[in-house]
């Protein structure tokens, strides 16, 4: 920390005196440590570099396999080669010339060579060995881990499975969702009118613009599904419900049964450009909607877009009377959770959008026209009228939200 | 004769992207037909851009096509089978190395960018950077016929009003507020400057702020050891913006004291113009395109030695005198990247390109 000033700074202004501010600075310096400033017990803090400077990367370590190949085509130092001259008058003489110096030299330094030669290709023939077993070691270790996240999706598979035996809320088991209800009258009757969820859902259509693969988790009656083939987007939805398959599947929508985490599974790495979740993850268990978005993010490409929507828990209306309506709904998701959560799997540019609001004749009513009463009355309205825009919020919000965030 | 952009990720708030809408802007109002295309064309500007691989539908010998360089992608291999005339508008590349464990497929794109690029040196009809250094970047890569073009910028979209909420918590209380704006990323080296105000804000001033502005999407892993940091030194002062809108920049300039960089990498450095615009003194690490940024203003740093630095803002928050000096120089120095003078050498270039086109 003892660190000279001089020379710290540059100033390119005539009228400026660089050196003499840098002396200014020095005796600042030491006056301030005179009353004891700039001792400090995180010293090592401040001198730890955060990361290897950048010429200490792998990428610029010579790579083994070129030494090995260079190695293996250098270790015999024997050379042979002709004797000639250019010359043609003197080239015969200059050649037994140099025969005859070769010769006598060669005799003790063929000895000496051959030796190296030998030591040479041994040590090339124990190099390779080992270079071929670190080889043969990675390889080997490279099953080991592909063992291993086998076995850990198998572990993931079985409690799920374990789950859908305990109970009956996952998305995994259509069967065991829905009992002995149907689901799909359900989803008619509660669910929001057909033109009302178009309403709300084409607001996210601009994420997928351009996309070719785009999946639509629990794609319901496939309205973002017909949104997509009306602007050209390539797209598909899994469901779990029979009755919401064969009604898109009528409508010419591309939808297959499958439960979403076998679904993801089955998919390569990147292969999505787009993923839409609306009104599913409060279906979910915490640690399947974890698990899921965790593939979600495995699946998509670099700079595609994921929008999840459910319902906005921060309306009490929601959180405590309608959440209730649908018996197959799990849990309460906070909007900040999710964001948290998308964070840690690295999803970049993560947004909240609040929609669907109350309709105004169903929230508390302000009194209007407080101007004519006298100051003291006008107040006392002024008051109750913010109060109730309190309350309204948070009785009577936006009853949808979603998070849009990318990969 | 069409002249259009094309560019990998076209995202609102972002320094390619502003200059590419200004590109547009003055292309159009020279009487071309001008378009935008990209691959990742994020919603907020959807109406701006169409997808890159329309483009092939106009693509014509006859037109000029204008590359905006500064990362590996799809664009690349597209561009080079096209037949238009093509001027690169380098933004550079940031090392790679800097990204190592903190963004992998970052690390990825950034190594391809440069490989993408070497291929476009004999297929180029102009390649521009932005600043000198860039420009010998370019010429190193193989480059043969390249020049300089200043981002441009237009500054009347800066005279809108602040954010009030920014200005009434930050701007009220008569702290002293340092700024940096610019992305959390590991080579803008952010570290640095907590580790400056540390010095600064427990032995100088008490009554200061760092505010550092910008996103740190893509960089989380270095937003943790940044927020690590801060609980280690134990600074109650400092804050992270995130990503953040137009109006609430412009109240973080507003409120700023003094802008510090201690950046170990920049292509151009738009903030530094910015803060001459907003009359911020400057402080910054004397690396890559800054030098050339700056020129003869503000006041650079060869070393970083932490308490230095921090008596030095001191110094300039406080002494009136060298504080009206240093922005009367970054005043002059900011009339350079004036839009007319900008405006001119596009329009030079580009008619060096247009006089090839039979």
């Amino acid at each position: 920390m003892e660190e000279k000033v001089e020379d710290t700074f540059e100033i390119k202004d005539s009228e400026v005196d660089i050196k003499d501010i840098e002396r200014q600075i020095q005796d600042n310096i030491i006056d301030r440590k005179k009353l004891g400033a700039y001792s400090t017990d995180v010293e090592d803090i401040i001198k730890r570099p955060l990361l290897p400077p950048p010429d200490m990367s792998s990428q610029n370590r010579t790579d083994l396999s070129s030494h090995m190949k260079g190695i293996n085509s250098n270790w015999d130092i024997r050379a042979e080669y002709k004797i000639s001259s250019h010359r043609p008058i003197i080239g015969r003489l200059l050649v037994w010339g140099r025969k005859l110096i070769n010769g006598e030299v060669k005799r003790y330094v063929d000895l000496l060579i051959g030796r190296q030669s030998e030591f040479n290709k041994r040590t090339v023939s124990i190099l390779s060995d080992f270079n071929n077993k670190i080889d043969d070691f990675n390889n080997k270790i490279d099953d080991i881990n592909n063992k291993i996240d086998d076995i850990n999706n198998k572990v993931i598979d079985i409690n799920i499975k374990v789950n859908n035996t305990d109970s009956t809320n996952n998305i995994s088991g259509a069967d065991k969702i829905y009992g002995n209800m149907n689901y799909f009258i359900f989803n008619e009757l509660f669910g929001g009118s057909n033109e009302e969820i178009r309403i709300n859902t084409e607001q996210f259509l601009d994420f997928f613009l351009g996309c070719n693969n785009v999946l639509d988790i629990g794609s319901g009656r496939g309205i973002f599904l017909e949104l997509l083939k009306e602007k050209g987007i390539k797209g598909y939805g899994i469901d779990t419900n029979d009755d919401l398959i064969l009604y898109c599947k009528r409508k010419d929508l591309n939808v297959q049964k499958d439960d979403v985490m076998t679904h993801l599974k089955k998919l390569n790495n990147k292969s999505l450009d787009g993923i839409f979740i609306s009104h599913v993850i409060e279906h979910l268990k915490y640690e399947d909607a974890t698990y899921m978005l965790k593939l979600c993010y495995e699946k998509m490409q670099y700079g595609s877009y994921m929008v999840i929507a459910t319902p906005n828990i921060l309306n009490m209306t929601v959180s405590s009377n309608t959440f209730y309506t649908d018996p197959t709904h799990v849990a309460h998701i906070h909007p900040e959770f999710i964001k948290f959560l998308l964070g840690t799997y690295r999803f970049r540019d993560i947004q909240e959008r609040f929609y669907q609001p109350t309709l105004k004749d169903q929230m508390l009513k302000k009194v209007d026209n407080i101007d004519s009463l006298n100051d003291e009355q006008k107040k006392i309205y002024e008051i109750m009228n913010h109060n109730i825009d309190i309350l309204n919020n948070l009785l009577f919000g936006y009853r949808d939200y979603a998070i849009i965030a990318k990969k | 004769m069409q002249i259009h952009q094309i560019l990998p990720t076209l995202s609102p708030g972002d320094a390619i992207g502003n200059e590419v809408l200004e590109i547009r802007k003055i292309l159009r109002s020279w009487g071309y037909k001008s378009d935008i295309y990209a691959q990742n064309i994020h919603p907020d500007m959807a109406k701006f851009a169409k997808i890159f691989t329309e483009y092939k539908k106009i693509s014509s010998p006859k037109n000029i096509l204008i590359f905006h360089f500064a990362i590996g992608s799809e664009v690349s291999e597209f561009v080079k089978n096209l037949d238009d005339k093509k001027i690169i508008i380098y933004h550079n590349i940031t090392p790679p190395n800097y990204f190592k464990g903190i963004n992998d497929t970052l690390v990825h794109l950034l190594i391809n960018g440069r490989k993408e690029l070497k291929e476009f040196s004999n297929i180029t009809d102009l390649a521009l950077g932005v600043s000198a250094y860039n420009e010998k970047e370019l010429i190193k890569i193989g480059f043969r016929n390249t020049g300089i073009l200043p981002i441009l910028l237009d500054f009347s979209l800066y005279d809108q009003e602040p954010d009030k909420k920014i200005l009434n918590r930050f701007g009220q209380d008569n702290m002293t507020n340092i700024i940096f704006v610019g992305r959390l990323a590991p080579h803008k080296m952010q570290e640095d400057i907590i580790k400056i105000f540390y010095y600064y804000n427990k032995f100088i001033e008490h009554r200061s702020r760092l505010i550092l502005v910008g996103s740190y999407g893509g960089a989380e892993i270095y937003y943790e050891y940044i927020r690590s940091i801060i609980k280690q030194l134990h600074l109650d002062n400092v804050y992270i913006t995130g990503q953040i809108n137009f109006r609430e920049l412009l109240a973080y300039y507003g409120v700023a004291d003094i802008f510090v960089s201690m950046s170990g990498h920049e292509g151009f450095c738009v903030p530094i113009l910015e803060s001459m615009y907003f009359d911020i003194p400057i402080i910054a690490y004397k690396s890559s395109a800054i030098p050339y940024t700056l020129e003869d203003s503000g006041i650079l740093v060869n070393k970083k030695n932490y308490i230095a630095i921090a008596e030095m803002i001191n110094m300039v928050v406080n002494n009136g005198e060298l504080k009206k000096k240093i922005i009367k120089k970054q005043q002059e120095r900011l009339q350079y990247f004036h839009r007319s003078n900008t405006e001119k050498s596009f329009k030079h270039y580009l008619d060096s390109i247009i006089s090839t086109i039979k």
